[in-house]
C-alpha cells in the first residue's frame, strides 16, 4: 500500500507550491515601488514611528474604488495623529489608475508597482488587501477584501495602536 | 509497476504549467474587463435569465458578476 502511495505523495509534493504570506505578529516584509506621481522609492522605513494602514488596490477591482473615499476619510482624521494611508497600485495600465484617481481624488500616498513587487512579497491573496503596521513596523493586522462595517473596527485598531 | 509509471505521467501531466496558470488575484486586471465576460450583451443575458427564472421558477447556476479579483 504504502509502495503504491509514495510516488503519488511524492509527485504531489514536487509539484506543491509554496505559500508565504505575511501573517500578524510579523515584520513588514520591505519593497520595490514608486511614488505614483512623482517616481520617487517609497521606502516603508521611513515611516517608523507611525502607524501605516497599507492597502493593495486597482482600478479594476470595485471594492477597491468603493474603499477609497473611506480610506481617504481616515486619512484625513488621523494623519495629523501619525497614520500613513499607503495605497499601492496593481494596475497593468497606469492610465487605469490615473483616470480613477482624476475621478477620486484622494489626499493619501499613492504608490504604484507594475511589476507586483509588493504583492508577491506580502504574498496577497486577494484584492483589495490591507495591512495595518504598527509603529515598530510589525504586521499587526490583516483585512482581505473591504467592507464598509469592518471600518469602526480598523479605526479602533488603528487607534489603539497609535496609543502603544 | 509500468500502471505507477502512468499514474505518475498522468499526474505530471495535470500539474504541468500550462495546465495549472497560477494567476495572481492583482494579475486580473485583463480578465475583470468586460470584453472578457462570457456574456457579450450584459442586457440581454440579464433579460433572459429574467424570462428564464420566471418560467422555470428557478434561480442561480449562472456566472457571477464581479471584478474577478477574488474579492466577493
Amino acid at each position: 500500500m504504502n509502495k503504491k502511495i509514495s510516488p503519488l505523495l511524492f509527485s504531489l509534493f514536487l509539484f506543491s507550491e509554496s505559500i508565504f504570506a505575511v501573517s500578524t505578529g510579523e515584520a513588514a516584509p520591505a519593497c520595490l515601488s514608486n511614488n505614483f506621481y512623482n517616481d520617487q522609492a517609497l521606502d516603508l522605513s521611513n515611516y517608523k514611528g507611525k502607524v501605516i494602514y497599507l492597502d493593495f488596490w486597482a482600478s479594476w477591482c470595485p471594492p477597491c474604488k468603493s474603499s477609497f473615499p473611506s480610506l481617504n476619510k481616515l486619512h484625513q482624521e488621523l494623519h495629523s495623529q501619525g497614520v500613513e494611508v499607503i495605497a499601492i497600485n496593481l494596475d497593468e495600465e497606469k492610465t487605469d489608475a490615473e483616470y480613477f484617481l482624476k475621478q477620486t481624488p484622494v489626499n493619501f500616498y499613492i504608490s504604484y508597482d507594475k511589476e507586483g513587487n509588493c504583492p508577491k512579497a506580502y504574498d496577497v491573496m486577494a484584492m483589495p488587501s490591507s495591512y495595518i503596521i504598527d509603529k515598530k513596523g510589525i504586521v499587526r493586522e490583516v483585512h482581505l477584501g473591504f467592507d464598509e462595517d469592518n471600518l469602526k473596527d480598523i479605526r479602533n485598531s488603528i487607534l489603539t495602536l497609535l496609543s502603544e | 509497476m509500468a500502471s505507477y509509471f502512468r499514474l505518475l505521467f498522468v499526474i505530471s501531466c495535470a500539474f504541468q504549467a500550462a495546465c495549472t496558470p497560477n494567476i495572481s488575484p492583482w494579475e486580473r486586471g485583463i480578465l475583470a474587463k468586460p470584453q472578457m465576460s462570457f456574456q457579450s450583451n450584459a442586457l440581454e443575458s440579464s433579460l433572459r435569465k429574467h424570462m428564464q427564472h420566471s418560467k422555470e421558477a428557478s434561480t442561480g447556476g449562472h456566472s457571477t458578476g464581479g471584478g474577478g479579483c477574488g474579492c466577493s
